[in-house]
């Protein structure tokens, strides 16, 4: 992968999870999410693996989490609405950790919305669009380049952690090609879920020092039970208040316990900054476009961009605002993750919402034009 | 309890959840009297269910098991099958399950052909949410949402699942325990998606409101009003009405999914790009 | 590449203007530039408004979206005008027909594309490649040589050689404009 390409969003996201192994895709046409499908299905084959349309949104999940029941590395992509209808099996998954990544492609919504319009607004359903409380991880590259890195981390993680992942993307980086040229930092390893210890007893959720139980595949010569009941280490339905509160405090707690391993922030010239900007995702190229701009006219302004929305970087955000004159959070919504920024900043720092819903991208002029209002 | 009992079911998650007179455990009897005929290493057994009283059925057998969401257990067996075309896959639902909620993924699950064994418990209600009509329940039976009387026809599982294409569909009950055995053994040696779809009896929550007092009342209900094939070809449309025929219904070889896909892997490896 | 090419072209769905700009970019690639390309439409997939960006430079490029092309080529028939006011100061607007040169203003140039593709090379399914013949004719932003490599995979092999011919009739239509002036 040593020569420039050109190499669009979605595509590299393909790229980047074949890299990790991945080898069953199941999905149900969507725009703007459909070209992801339309190269797993002719990738997959190539590698020995699958892909599946299935009937719709909601089988397309639940026939993911059942490949990864027999092991396979499986991933979905939607948009909106299908990320909607996902949720109830999304939290199925979480439930019964089964690994797995789901590369949601935001357009404007709520409902049919904008279908090939760019949006932010699913900031907030990623880590709570199912019902309860669950862990969940949520990546959003900014690059074609860092998407194929990211989809491969995604599932990495997934399954390390036996949590599942989603790629954020949206329609503006799923759609835009750009030259890629891959280093050795973007080599994809692939890591595979813990397994079995062979001759000891096994208890499929249980309570191990790492938090994460060890997996057994189904068929694996290990008969256990995987349900979206409240279960205790054994796998089966438990009312026990007492086992109720600590299945649920590992599970969720996996979270708390490998946040530093799940986290990933980039900082451009924070250090000496005046004023911060927190952007992710196509919104993060406009607001990267301005700290380059303006340090050329002499003004210093810096960059924080989350690459791990969830776990929400608070601390990384709190350390690097603090001291700075203010913190400017661009959004295509109305104000999503800037109800994180304020948790994080906790009032200490004056913090700027700047949100535009009229489907375009946040340019870098109105960036800059509110800077200079704030200068 | 016999050996059969012992080798097949997880004896310490028992007693199950089911009502006294439940026809569930029937049907849970006749399933793994067929397995144990099938000869099938229950390590290489998938039971996959849904949600509601039937839905449990995967909590109490020594397979590998997985409980889904409600109407979904079709939709994870797809992906296991087809991610471990080694398992012997067996999908559990109940009405509601496979023909409401989950009604779109019966459907396709037909048309798609993949080889596994959907095993319906049609008992005409639903039962775990406290008797509430389904769409499988008579026309004018009563229920909890259908105080005065259902007024929605009522789909025909089998003929819906023949008319969707799937290739073999059987239809059994609760009472016909034997029976039952046979035609699980044989949807489950069929190569393709088989449907047993099995007529059985919630005393509870169906019986009880609608004239049927005892569970005995609803398993003699079933032997006075299944037919097998041969007789009901020879009755009249007058005469077979409220009655419903049993044993093999339909059966078809038409190709199997997951050996279709593959051969298209074998087929784009070798460079080739055209199935045709 | 010394300068920051900003392409924008806008067309209707079906005319292949999004697969000129994945050329261009594509082109630009092989040249050793920096590029994004991306585009906007409607949910129409014939018949709708498309617009694409190329973004090429020696520089990084991240904002993907371009506020004021130095070139804007307009394949539907809509009313040029509007966009005049959107061009960069150095921006040219290439327009697809055969209006007289001396109607236009200053930096309109009209080349009948479609009837190039029509009339002389006899397919009008060409008329995105001569399109993309009359962009590298027009700015030089990237050799013919390289844009020919770069059309190549994008097109039937049996109607590779149709293809060259509508890039030449492009570039001759394009050079031969920038003289008319």
């Amino acid at each position: 992968m040593n020569d420039a390409k050109l190499l669009a969003g979605s595509d590299a996201c393909v790229f980047g999870a074949l890299a990790a192994g991945v080898r069953f895709f199941a999905g149900y046409p969507i725009t703007p999410s459909s070209e992801i499908a339309n190269l797993f299905a002719r990738e997959l084959p190539k590698l020995g693996g699958k892909f599946m349309q299935m009937e719709d949104e909601i089988a397309s999940m639940g026939a993911v989490i059942g490949a990864s029941c027999a092991g396979l590395k499986a991933i979905t992509a939607t948009s909106g609405p299908g990320f909607s209808l996902k949720q109830e099996n999304i939290g199925f998954a979480a439930e019964a950790e089964i690994p797995c990544v789901i590369i949601n492609v935001m357009r404007y919504g709520p409902s049919t919305g904008l279908p090939t319009t760019s949006s932010q607004g699913d900031f907030m359903q990623t880590r709570w669009g199912t019902h309860g409380d669950h862990a969940i991880i949520v990546i959003a590259p900014y690059t074609a380049r860092e998407a194929y890195r990211e989809t491969g981390r995604a599932v990495n993680l997934s399954e390390r952690y036996r949590i599942p992942v989603i790629i954020l993307l949206d329609e503006i980086l799923s759609h835009l090609r750009e030259r890629v040229e891959f280093k050795e930092e973007d080599i994809v390893t692939v890591i595979d879920r813990k397994g079995p210890v062979p001759g000891t007893p096994y208890l499929p959720y249980e309570d191990t020092d790492d938090m994460i139980p060890p997996f057994a595949g189904f068929g694996d010569g290990y008969r256990y039970h995987i349900t979206g009941l409240i279960h205790d280490k054994t796998g089966f339905p438990t009312s026990d208040p007492g086992t109720i509160d600590r299945v649920m405090r590992r599970m969720n707690g996996k979270l708390d316990y490998y946040r530093d391993k799940i986290v990933r922030v980039k900082y451009v010239d924070v250090d000496n900054a005046d004023v911060l900007i927190v952007a992710f995702g196509s919104v993060a190229r406009s607001a990267e476009e301005v700290v380059r701009s303006m340090k050329k006219a002499g003004k210093r302004v810096g960059l924080l961009r989350p690459v791990t929305l969830w776990p929400f970087p608070d601390r990384e955000i709190r350390e690097a605002a603090a001291g700075k004159r203010a913190v400017i959070v661009p959004e295509m919504n109305l104000g999503q993750m800037v109800r994180e920024v304020e948790r994080a900043v906790a009032g200490t720092v004056p913090i700027h919402p700047l949100n535009r819903i009229d489907g375009g991208l946040i340019t870098p002029h109105e960036i800059s034009d509110l800077i200079e209002e704030l200068l | 309890m016999d050996a059969i009992h012992r080798k097949y079911l997880r004896m310490d998650k028992l007693p199950h959840i089911w009502c006294p007179g439940c026809g569930n455990g029937i049907i849970m009897g006749s399933f793994i009297r067929a397995i144990d005929r099938l000869g099938y290493d229950q390590d290489s057994v998938a039971a996959v269910s849904g949600i509601g009283c039937s839905g449990r059925i995967t909590g109490y057998m020594d397979f590998n098991t997985l409980h889904t969401t409600h109407g979904r257990a079709l939709a994870f067996a797809t992906g296991l099958k087809m991610a471990k075309p080694g398992l012997k896959v067996f999908v559990f639902m109940g009405d509601g399950d496979a023909t409401a909620i989950g009604g779109n993924h019966l459907i396709h699950a037909c048309r798609r052909n993949i080889d596994m064994t959907a095993i319906i418990f049609n008992n005409h209600i639903y039962g775990m949410t406290g008797g509430q009509y389904s769409p499988t329940t008579p026309r004018d039976a009563y229920a909890t949402t259908a105080p005065y009387g259902t007024m929605d026809p009522h789909f025909d599982i089998a003929k819906l699942c023949v008319g969707a294409g799937a290739s073999y569909v059987a239809r059994g009950t609760s009472y016909h325990a034997k029976m039952l055995t046979d035609l699980i053994v044989e949807g489950a040696e069929h190569k393709g998606f088989s449907v047993i779809e099995i007529i059985t009896h919630c005393p509870v929550n169906f019986g009880r409101r609608n004239e049927l007092e005892t569970p005995v009342d609803m398993l003699l209900w079933q032997k006075d009003h299944a037919l097998r094939m041969a007789k009901a070809a020879k009755m009249t449309d007058d005469e077979l009405k409220d009655r419903f025929v049993i044993g093999r219904i339909h059966r078809a070889d038409i190709p199997e999914y997951v050996e279709e896909y593959d051969r298209l892997i074998e087929m784009v490896r070798k460079g080739d790009t055209d199935r045709g | 590449m010394a300068k920051r090419w900003e392409v924008r072209l806008i067309g209707t769905g079906g005319q292949g203007m999004v697969t000129v700009s994945i050329i261009l970019a594509e082109a630009a690639v092989l040249e050793g530039s920096n590029v994004v390309q991306s585009q906007n439409y409607g949910p129409e997939v014939r018949g709708g408004h498309s617009t694409s960006y190329v973004i090429a430079s020696n520089e990084s490029i991240l904002y993907p979206k371009i506020d004021a092309p130095n070139v804007l080529l307009i394949m539907s028939k809509i009313d040029y005008r509007p966009y005049l006011s959107t061009l960069a100061k150095d921006g040219i607007l290439i327009i697809n027909n055969g209006a007289d040169p001396k109607s236009l203003p200053d930096r309109v140039y009209s080349i009948p594309i479609r009837d190039i593709a029509h009339d002389q090379v006899g397919k009008p399914i060409t008329a995105n490649i001569v399109s993309l013949g009359v962009l590298v004719g027009m700015t030089g932003m990237i050799s013919e040589a390289t844009a020919l490599e770069a059309m190549q995979p994008h097109v039937p092999a049996k109607a590779l050689e149709l293809n060259k011919k509508a890039f030449a009739l492009g570039v001759e239509a394009g050079k031969a404009a920038l003289q008319g002036r």
